[in-house]
């Protein structure tokens, strides 16, 4: 009998110690999660355009209706850039969802698909991917203007005419952000995890 | 005998959190110079000079908690210190810096002060005190010794199962602010 309870107090011992291996190792984990799940935005990398200052006015055309129409003036209603490339692949990956904000949104939001280059290849872009529906307009100029330097980019353009919220857009979460920061009044998720990093001492190798 | 392996669990923890604890504060030793200043309790001028005392205090009484016949010094000094760190914490929580970091392990823990850095600290004193009177009442044998090793491992562990949940709940708290 005192055998069968020594054996039992050490496997108990083994097994509490790889218990609590183990939860600390799921504590570890969560932490880790915490850390990842902290919200994406779009990144702002810009040095000619700030949120809050009138965006630039370009005429352009409508490559699908033909109508001249000017960016940056909106007529009390908001307009959503986004600058696209036919050759692409991340652009035409956020496609289906432009269409889905540009359906939910059309009260208040017109979206503008904006380009550059030859025009045959945006036709041929334009039959392929479904978008005659929509604003595609192609102008060297614009992107200049709005200093566009890597693609997709969108520039969310506030119903006053002011830029709201500007940035490079990889996925959804990004897409949000641009919205999310309108509605919010911070310029980007730059400025807002600046702003809101915790302690007033932090790992020197992540700032 | 069960008080002793008690008081020995309790001294074998807290020779181990302190030569750890010491040891990491001895590692970033900028680190810990920016938040002793940033406690802002002592005239920054001195936050050199105790930034490398105190790791090495803390060392030494960790150390000084495994021989006999220094077990008892090395007992008040652990908990004095204890105190000093629970005081500077409070004294600044009631100043209303909470997003302080307690720079209690290295920078990679994003702990800040709190309620619940007060308590633990509450904890591991009465350990301290608690392992004063049973000490050197009786020899253990090897059965005891296997019992405290065992009990302290499993402690340990779960103090730093603590220690995590406390730099949890700070994430979780920077992300429920984004809601």
């Amino acid at each position: 009998m005192d055998n069968i309870l020594l054996i039992s107090n050490l496997i108990l011992w083994v097994f509490v110690i790889g218990l609590t291996v183990l939860v600390f190792a799921l504590t570890r984990q969560i932490g880790v999660l915490y850390e990842r799940v902290a919200p994406a935005g779009a990144l702002m990398m810009n040095k000619k355009l700030e949120t809050g200052a009138p965006a630039p006015k370009v005429q352009v055309q409508d490559i699908n209706s033909g109508n001249t129409l000017t960016v940056g003036e909106t007529q009390n209603r908001s307009q959503l850039l986004f600058f696209l490339s036919p050759d692409c692949p991340v652009c035409k990956s956020l496609l289906p969802m432009l269409k889905s904000i540009k359906n939910a949104e059309s009260d208040w939001l017109d979206v503008i698909l904006a380009s550059d280059g030859e025009l045959q290849a945006h036709k041929d872009y334009i039959e392929q991917h479904n978008l005659s529906g929509d604003t595609y307009v192609s102008s060297e100029i614009l992107g200049k203007q709005y200093a566009v330097s890597k693609l997709p980019y969108a520039v969310l353009i506030d119903d006053k005419g002011l830029i709201a919220s500007l940035g490079l857009v990889n996925s959804r979460e990004h897409f949000e952000s641009l919205f999310e920061s309108m509605e919010r009044g911070i310029p980007s998720l730059q400025a807002y995890m600046a702003a809101a990093s915790t302690p007033i001492i932090h790992d020197p190798q992540q700032a | 005998m069960l008080l002793t392996v008690l008081a020995t669990i309790s001294t074998l923890l807290l020779s181990y959190l302190f030569v750890v604890g010491g040891w990491q504060k001895l590692a970033d030793l900028a680190y810990f110079q920016d938040v002793i200043t940033e406690y802002r309790i002592l005239p920054a001028s001195w936050s050199p000079w105790l930034a490398r005392a105190l790791p090495i205090v803390e060392i030494g009484a960790g150390l000084a908690l495994l021989v006999p016949a220094l077990q008892l010094a090395a007992l008040a000094t652990v908990a004095l210190l204890l105190a000093g760190y629970t005081f500077a914490m409070a004294l600044n929580i009631t100043r209303g810096r909470r997003d302080l970091d307690c720079g209690c392990a290295g920078p990679g823990q994003e702990q800040t002060i709190s309620g619940w850095l007060l308590g633990r600290n509450l904890v591991l004193i009465s350990l301290a005190l608690l392992a004063v009177p049973a000490l050197q009442q009786h020899s253990l044998g090897w059965a005891g010794w296997s019992l405290a090793l065992l009990g302290t491992t499993v402690l340990a562990l779960l103090y730093h199962v603590f220690n995590q949940l406390i730099a949890n709940n700070n994430l979780l708290r920077r992300i429920a602010r984004h809601g």
